[in-house]
């Protein structure tokens, strides 16, 4: 197989297991990339990724603790995904089933965390959902973003931000636009 | 003598009782004065005798350190710009509306991209799982059975089953324990269910499975239940767990005919 071919197979391959779910949780290890595409399979994905940005996707790897890999060895343990390359558009995220209360919630709860230091009370949450809605609605709405990984439970039961929200939303930018926004700017 | 010792110990607890609070509680690292502290150990140091204070100094010490990381993160947490006063946060998240709040998410969002993959032991589960499923007739039949209301048994009932008071009830409890721990060492932990409630007679089967469900409840053991083909293994436990599920098992005469425990349970 010439060198070009062989390429093209391994980015197929590449796409293939960063697209197709397998795990419980989305998402590819870096030690399962390398096992799949080769030793060279940081520069398969970094093709992959200009091909991915051609129709507005991207990969997006994040390390064990939240952060950036920065090392090789911290690329072995990240986790791979194939994200949005930009934000969606109102008639993208309306197609996808969220209601606009339930990312309000979101909104809510992670800018609530990430103000007090990257942890809160379940209670605390709860409360702060409550004045916007019915109680029933706000434990299960907190419920489903546990479930989802957008929210996550931490040392003795605080809430904390999960993976989910490490991987797909930017959650200094999430804060900047939260204290820049004026009151009645939809 | 005494009291200087006293007066010694005083103060070095107080400082560790002053360290610990800094680093527990959320409150602000520097209210710890580091370096008055420091040379107040400085001072003690010469003056310490027993192994104690000189372990307690350690301590001391360590513990001042500890404050002084903390001090550094807090310096670096408040000096990043995700420092945010979280009362303000709380302000805007209460007065903007859920539109305004969506749309801040939408704008930093990103969502995951996948799609739902079949492996080949996924494929292998589902055939499996295909080929042991009764046909629909039958499935039927079983939903009749299962629809049998549950009910509670009274004293007499009790009774009936060979329990007369509660102190013979957890004898039975005890023994029944005892011979499903001793079982599960045989079998190399676990023991299935229907076996090991099966009897000579059916009341008999009634009386063994009453007890095992009372010994799952008290959390000395519990039932894995295989998904596909629906078997159940008895599994005693050490310790009880939190995890706990709700499982109905019926039993009715016929059940217990068709499942063919009829003397072949295990002997008590």
């Amino acid at each position: 197989m010439s060198e070009e071919a062989e390429l093209r197979a391994k980015l197929k391959r590449a796409a293939h297991m960063l697209f197709f779910r397998t795990h419980s949780k989305p998402g590819v290890k870096g030690w399962e990339l390398k096992k799949g595409l080769g030793r060279n399979y940081l520069q398969v994905i970094d093709l992959l990724n200009k091909e991915l940005e051609k129709i507005g996707l991207r990969v997006e790897t994040i390390s064990q603790e939240g952060e950036k890999p920065k090392s090789e060895q911290d690329f072995l343990y990240s986790s791979f995904f194939v994200t949005f390359k930009d934000p969606p558009d109102w008639p993208e995220i309306r197609g996808s089933g969220w209601r606009i209360d339930e990312m309000a919630a979101l909104t809510a709860c992670l800018s609530l965390i990430l103000s007090r230091g990257g942890k809160v009370k379940r209670k605390e949450i709860d409360e702060l959902l409550e004045k916007k809605m019915p109680s029933w609605r706000a434990r299960a709405i907190i419920e489903r973003f546990f479930r989802m990984g957008y929210l996550s439970l931490g040392e003795e039961d605080e809430v904390i931000v999960g993976w989910r929200s490490r991987v797909e939303i930017d959650l200094q930018k999430l804060m900047n636009l939260l204290l820049g926004r004026e009151v009645g700017t939809a | 003598m005494k009291s200087k010792l006293k007066k010694r110990r005083e103060i070095l607890l107080r400082i560790l009782d002053l360290c610990e609070k800094a680093l527990k509680e959320e409150t602000d690292p520097f209210q710890v004065d580091v370096v008055q502290l420091f040379g107040k150990l400085r001072k003690l140091l010469p003056e310490l005798e027993t192994e104690e204070e000189l372990y307690l100094d350690l301590e001391a010490v360590l513990g001042l350190t500890s404050v002084i990381l903390k001090q550094e993160e807090w310096i670096r947490y408040r000096s990043s710009l995700m420092f945010l006063d979280p009362l303000l946060v709380l302000l805007k998240i209460e007065k903007l509306e859920d539109k305004d709040l969506a749309d801040v998410l939408r704008r930093s969002w990103r969502p995951i991209v996948e799609a739902r993959g079949i492996s080949p032991l996924f494929l292998e589960k589902a055939v499996e799982y295909w080929r042991t499923l009764p046909s629909l007739e039958e499935r039927r039949l079983e939903l009749v059975e299962a629809s049998e209301s549950a009910g509670t048994l009274t004293l007499s009932e009790l009774a009936t089953l060979g329990f007369a008071s509660e102190e013979e009830f957890l004898s039975f409890l005890n023994s029944e324990e005892k011979r499903l721990r001793k079982e599960a060492d045989r079998r190399g932990g676990e023991v299935p269910y229907w076996e090991f409630i099966g009897a000579e007679t059916f009341e008999e089967t009634i009386k063994r499975a009453y007890l095992v469900s009372f010994l799952c409840s008290y959390g000395r053991a519990t039932i894995r239940r295989d998904p596909l083909s629906g078997e159940m293994w008895l599994i005693p436990l050490e310790k009880p767990t939190g995890n706990k599920v709700s499982l109905a098992i019926p039993i009715d005469e016929e059940r217990w005919k068709k499942r063919n425990v009829r003397g072949g349970g295990i002997k008590s």
